[in-house]
């Protein structure tokens, strides 16, 4: 087993990290960028060493600055978490060539499946359905004869694509060569690759995923779905399992299928298959598949008790996977809701500063899962993203009931959050009867605005009395305007820079 | 000894009187009174008692802004500044004051100057932030009395922008 891990990343991801190398007995590593210094995972760390200034392409996305501290300071295995450098293939086989393991698949793996027509292509000959496409020439001529067979509504894509770039949907055959053409404009400029292809459009469809993972001993498993279709600008915000939308036997088939993806790949350790279904007809078709741990992975391990992290790291230490396909199964529901720190009454715009309080719900069956904590301070630079909270319950509607629990007792004081807006889907008809496509969001909250009811009088009677008390509390007493004095929330212990205890 | 406080919320000024009263208080907000016991266990943490009613409110203060987390809501309140204050008492208007950056970023553009009348949701100054445009718009109709920064500033949350002196009064 490993003796000290290095976490490439911030945040909410990396304080989770950490919290499984600390039960496994591993020493950790954290990284931050100068405005992070006093970030959470930096205290929870054994070491915290900098790595670059605020932007990510200097700090967190800087493969070589990150490298050498891991050599430096003895490390021998690296865990890249979501995002920032967890899909670069390249970052991946230099760590694995400086000697250290990397907590992941293999470069290979991440560079087949990364590409998304490589990816099709290695799914296509493994038997997994596919979205119905075509990506065998970059001839105008094959593609709008392609597109004529393909029918309409289609998608045009950028092979090298993400969030959205180079996308464009296509009604009609006559509007096909502009679409291409500026599609493969924006391809070029985003990714430095014009390569695009067609896939058919799916009305409506419902975005599921699979958790999957392969061990270096021929083992590979799927950990069962995840339904992630309530979405904001294509962001998730809400995850559950099992999904409402899949029976028995709809699972097993795209269980099977996912299975078989990992094995056609020789894929090593966690990743996830995301699936359109098209809930009029139940057909699926392979979307893409991300080659680390995700977000959402929580409501996995709160249905199937296993600590994905752990397992992550355990197969990246050549154990084998302590369980087989049919040991495992799904127990209760779970929901996920994402905290962002942004502002509802503001068309949701990232909102920062100083977390003045937090306070987090706890109780039978709440999770969370949180990168700040009092005092923190949210920065321009980084993912809005703060906090996630899980709720598991016996059912689906008691998860519900637990998630708006959870949500009502989560105190964030001094930084807006969506805490309203995710308490007012959660609650509303249409997601409790299960009626979630990727599409919900627009469908029933496209107007939504938070309430501007007026404070309750209690709420102004406990900030009077808050001005009197704090500043009674703070002995000078409260001046004539009732100002509270060095009202700063901060204890000296959290500022302290470059103080530990408990240094082994 | 009684204790007066203001609270701006949202267009409103609200006034709370707070007197001692034994080992309570009776607190006045506008029209109505409440006898109410407060204990603060900790920094930031009241728990109150108004008749058999009990409420755990968390508080914190960040210049001028308050916030009061209460039975699953989280509220924004803002004290005026005395400046603020005396100034919308010349103005003889609830809407006079400045407006302030709600986030840190980068001045784009200023769209007003001094002497200009400006309408309730008129667009005041342009701001990037995060990689996105915002926009300043005036919370009332008044008159520009000040303009605090210019195209190319960095601006941080809180920095008061234009001052304007409100109409209705």
């Amino acid at each position: 087993m490993f003796r000290k891990i290095l976490i490439a990343n911030r945040g909410e991801v990396a304080v989770r990290i950490i919290r499984s190398c600390q039960e496994l007995g591993i020493r950790t590593v954290a990284v931050y960028s100068d405005a992070d210094a006093n970030a959470l995972h930096t205290m929870l760390a054994d070491e915290s060493v900098p790595v670059g200034p605020a932007p990510p392409s200097q700090s967190y996305l800087c493969g070589d600055c990150i490298l050498e501290q891991a050599l430096r300071l003895g490390c021998d295995a690296l865990h890249p978490g979501y995002g920032f450098l967890s899909e670069n293939a390249d970052f991946a086989q230099s760590v694995i060539d400086a000697g250290l393991t990397w907590i992941g698949p293999d470069p290979a793996a991440m560079r087949t499946m990364g590409s998304k027509t490589s990816a099709r292509a290695a799914m296509l000959a493994a038997g997994v359905p596919v979205v119905p496409g075509y990506q065998a020439s970059q001839d105008d001529a094959d593609l709008l004869g392609a597109a004529a067979e393909l029918g309409f509504p289609l998608l045009v894509k950028a092979t090298a694509g993400g969030g959205g770039k180079g996308m464009r949907i296509v009604h009609r055959d006559a509007d096909l060569p502009a679409a291409l053409a500026s599609a493969r404009r924006e391809a070029r400029s985003a990714f430095a690759d014009d390569r695009i292809y067609l896939e058919k459009l799916i009305a409506s469809p419902r975005h599921i995923e699979f958790q999957v993972f392969g061990d270096r001993h021929g083992n590979a498993v799927h950990l069962f779905e995840r339904e992630c279709s309530i979405q904001r600008r294509h962001q998730k915000i809400i995850e559950e399992t099992p999904s409402p939308l899949l029976g028995a036997d709809l699972r097993r088939r795209m269980g099977e299928a996912a299975v078989a993806a990992v094995r056609a790949v020789g894929y090593v350790n966690a990743g996830t298959l995301e699936f359109l279904v098209d809930p009029a007809s139940g057909d699926f078709h392979f979307l893409e598949m991300n080659t680390r741990l995700q977000v959402e992975h929580p409501i996995t391990e709160q249905v199937t008790g296993v600590d994905l992290v752990k397992l992550q790291i355990r197969v990246a230490a050549g154990q084998p996977l302590p369980f087989r396909q049919e040991d495992m199964g799904q127990r209760r529901h779970a929901i996920e809701c994402r905290i962002y720190a942004e502002d509802p009454a503001n068309d949701f715009l990232p909102s920062i500063g100083k977390v003045l309080r937090a306070v987090e719900p706890v109780g039978p069956g709440v999770r969370v899962d949180a990168g700040i904590t009092t005092g923190d301070e949210i920065t321009i630079h980084y993912d809005p993203m703060i906090a996630k909270l899980i709720a598991l319950g016996e059912n689906r509607e008691d998860a519900v009931r637990k998630m708006d629990w959870a949500l009502q007792h989560y105190v964030i004081l001094g930084v807006t959050t969506n805490i309203p807006f995710l308490r007012a889907v959660i609650t509303s008809d249409a997601f409790r009867q299960g009626d979630v496509t990727t599409d919900f969001v627009d469908r029933h909250f496209a107007d939504w605005q938070p309430s501007t009811k007026a404070p309750p009088d209690m709420a102004l009677v406990a900030a009077a009395l808050a001005e009197l008390l704090e500043g009674e509390a703070q002995g000078a007493g409260a001046g004539p305007t009732g100002e509270p004095q060095g009202d700063d929330p901060l204890s000296p212990w959290r500022q302290a820079t470059g103080f530990r205890l408990g240094e082994r | 000894m009684k204790s007066e406080y203001t609270y701006q919320v949202g267009d409103e000024i609200r006034t709370v009187r707070v007197q001692r009263n034994g080992d309570g208080f009776v607190v006045t907000v506008g029209d109505s009174i409440y006898e109410v016991r407060a204990q603060r266990p900790e920094h930031g943490r009241l728990n109150l008692q108004v008749g058999d009613q009990r409420l755990r409110a968390y508080v914190a203060s960040e210049g001028q802004r308050r916030y009061v987390a209460m039975a699953g809501k989280t509220w924004e309140l803002e004290r005026p500044k005395p400046e603020q204050k005396r100034r919308a008492n010349a103005a003889g208007g609830p809407g006079a004051g400045s407006l302030e950056s709600s986030m840190p970023g980068l001045v784009l553009d200023v769209l007003v100057s001094a002497g200009d009348a400006v309408e309730r949701g008129e667009t005041l100054v342009l701001l990037e932030a995060m990689k996105m445009e915002l926009r300043i718009t005036a919370p009332a109709g008044g008159t520009v009395t000040g303009v605090r920064c210019k195209a190319g500033d960095v601006v941080d949350r809180g920095q008061v922008l234009v001052e304007i002196a409100s109409d209705d009064g």
